[in-house]
């Protein structure tokens, strides 16, 4: 080999291994922050230079956030509220999905429906934040489940509709009309063969759902107070008008990436196949 | 085995039609081909009759029963589409098993069956492959399977053949048709392809812009043609078409250098009448120039298909072409004459297109 070309390809290498490393450091930092925080004692936890691996360990700061402090609560809220808000926005979307992707719709009127409920995804959420109040307030569902849930659904929705809609374009009619020649009803061939191929993609869809909404902290600090309170409101709480509580908020952060961690890790090769699925035509 | 009426026929698209004023019965145990060109309507017809298409006006009848609203799953037929639309999900002998799963046949039952099937399309060694580990000549017969198992009345099949190449095509084509003449069933079968609608019909349906322009026996077809639309899409090459008059001895053509005459047997009344004179390729003779009912053209170019050879003429702005089982050995810019086989030319009416039987 020509000893100039291998050693520019010895530099890219090396040049692409150093890149990656840099971002696995930049991903996992912070977890590993979190982790040694959450287990330091409080006063090894401001320190500098810092402790990078504690000599000494504590619970306390978990015994504090999920037993004094009843982060548990919080988050059981919040696993439900993005659980449930996730289940109404998948079924609800890729219905309306199936809909946009199959059905003739008169006058060409298809892709402009598609692209008005795109276009409520357009606007920052956070316009619609003091109206929403007021709506939910005259309705008397402050501070409820009920709420969060419908909002995060109702926002989910449009996202779930266009990433749906591409994934059933890419599932061909063919199979749909066989299996209704060979005895299902539409309903049934939707559900038996379209919806079983399109379940990859689903499930992506579902875990990006499920993430915007245990992640979701301005609405849920608006609209609740004390019985409906998500756990990135409750985490937000530990900042008070006199101190910091660090190790209480390290300990609830690394809870509360846990759900997500386990579903991607679970879900993480569908979530591949599903996010590249209307890439392409295979 | 079932019977398929169409009664009136007609489909529209917004402000295509597609299939115009359909009448057409199908018999029992019939192998009909419905052949035209891309956009005849032959796939809507056959979608309308799978009940995947509604029907705009008219009825299907399918042993005497209306079924315009009956859903695709009770109509008792089965179909093969042109993707073969094999569930990627199931193996081979779940793909072929799924119409008897979906009506709850007992699962034993089910697999003896599909073993039956799979021996009789020799694809029992597939069964646990998915279809994309399989060629699609196999995915051909999978599909075929998946059909097959039900006993249905009728099949319906849409395009099944094209997507496989040009001998495996032959091979296949043949198998279907002894599978058809086997199993006696109802068979409804969309081509473009008039070499594959001459060799697997009983029965030819052949359609225009969404008219039946005839259905009639392949032979019939090729002999008797109800138009020049017909006569110039069955064949190949396609028949030659030449502007005519009637005239007192027959017909006479426009042609250099002096008038052309066919003598034929006709009316004196249609005296001055334009028809066109229609010839197979197959049914000209190159002659040695001589003769009196000779006409001279030009050569301009010859192609050899091993099996038949093609010979491209001209004689003034009137191309035709000559089809000769025997080689020939002619240079572009030759002059040859060629004589037609008077008994075999078509008369159609230039203004309607329609044959001119009378004579």
């Amino acid at each position: 080999m020509n000893p100039k070309t291998s050693g520019r390809s010895f530099i890219w290498r090396a040049a692409s291994l150093a890149l990656l490393a840099a971002a696995i450091l930049a991903v996992c930092f912070p977890l590993y922050w979190l982790l040694i925080t959450s287990v330091k004692f409080r006063a090894d936890q401001m320190t500098f230079p810092p402790v990078w691996i504690p000599a000494r360990w504590t619970l306390g700061s978990f015994h504090e956030a999920f037993v004094v402090k009843g982060f548990g609560a919080y988050f059981v809220n919040s696993l439900v509220y993005a659980g449930c808000s996730t289940f109404l926005s998948v079924a609800l979307g890729s219905l309306a999905g199936y809909s946009l992707a199959r059905f003739k719709f008169p006058g060409q009127l298809e892709p402009k429906i598609s692209f008005w409920i795109l276009s409520t995804r357009m606007f920052p959420p956070v316009v619609s934040l003091i109206p929403l109040y007021f709506l939910i307030r005259k309705i008397n569902l402050l501070d409820t489940p009920a709420a969060l849930i419908a909002l995060y659904a109702v926002f989910n929705l449009p996202f779930v509709v266009w990433m749906t809609r591409s994934f059933f374009k890419e599932i061909p009619v063919d199979l749909e009309e066989a299996a209704m020649v060979d005895g299902l009803t539409r309903f049934q061939a939707f559900g038996r063969v379209t919806l079983r191929l399109a379940a990859p993609g689903l499930a992506a869809t579902a875990i990006l759902c499920f993430i915007a909404s245990f992640n979701e902290f301005i609405f849920a600090l608006t609209l609740t107070t004390l019985k409906a309170v998500t756990l990135p409101v409750g985490i937000a709480g530990f900042v008070t008008q006199y101190k910091v509580m660090w190790g209480e908020m390290a300990a609830a952060g690394l809870v509360a990436a846990v759900p997500v961690v386990v579903f991607s890790l679970l879900a993480g090769r569908h979530m591949v196949k599903g996010l590249t699925m209307g890439a392409v035509k295979g | 085995m079932a019977s398929i009426s169409y009664r009136n026929i007609t489909k529209r698209f917004g402000s295509v039609t597609a299939v115009n004023n359909l009448d057409l019965e199908v018999r029992e145990g019939e192998f009909l081909v419905l052949l035209g060109p891309s956009g005849c309507g032959k796939t809507t017809l056959l979608r309308m009759t799978a009940g995947l298409e509604e029907v705009s006006a008219g009825a299907i009848l399918m042993n005497g029963r209306a079924v315009n609203e009956i859903a695709p799953k009770d109509r008792d037929i089965a179909m093969v589409f042109q993707s073969y639309a094999l569930y990627p999900h199931l193996t081979v002998a779940e793909n072929i098993g799924y119409p008897l799963k979906i009506r709850g046949v007992d699962r034993s039952a089910a697999a003896a069956k599909t073993m039956a099937v799979a021996k009789m399309l020799k694809i029992e060694q597939l069964l646990n492959r998915l279809p994309r580990e399989l060629s699609g000549g196999q995915r051909q017969r999978v599909a075929l399977g998946r059909a097959m198992i039900r006993e249905p009345g009728a099949f319906l099949m849409d395009e099944p053949l094209s997507n496989l190449d040009a001998k495996l095509r032959v091979e296949t084509r043949a198998e279907i048709k002894k599978l058809q003449r086997d199993l006696g069933k109802t068979t409804l079968y969309v081509t473009h392809d008039q070499a594959e609608a001459m060799s697997l019909a009983t029965r030819v349906a052949i359609f225009d812009h969404g008219v039946l322009q005839q259905a009639a026996s392949p032979q019939e077809i090729f002999e008797e043609p109800a138009n020049q639309f017909v006569a110039s899409f069955v064949g190949t090459p396609s028949m030659n078409f030449m502007a005519a008059t009637v005239v007192a001895e027959g017909i006479e053509i426009k042609a250099q250098p002096k008038r052309y005459v066919i003598g034929l047997k006709r009316p004196a009344s249609e005296h001055g009448r334009p028809v066109v004179a229609g010839i197979r390729p197959q049914h000209i003779r190159i002659g040695s120039g001589g003769a009196a009912s000779a006409l001279p053209v030009k050569v301009f170019i010859t192609e050899s298909l091993g099996t038949e050879f093609h010979i491209f003429v001209e004689n003034g702005d009137s191309k035709i072409v000559i089809a000769s089982a025997s080689p020939v050995d002619l240079a572009t810019g030759e002059m040859i004459s060629i004589d037609f086989e008077v008994d075999k030319i078509k008369l159609f009416d230039p203004a309607t297109g329609l044959r001119i039987r009378k004579w």
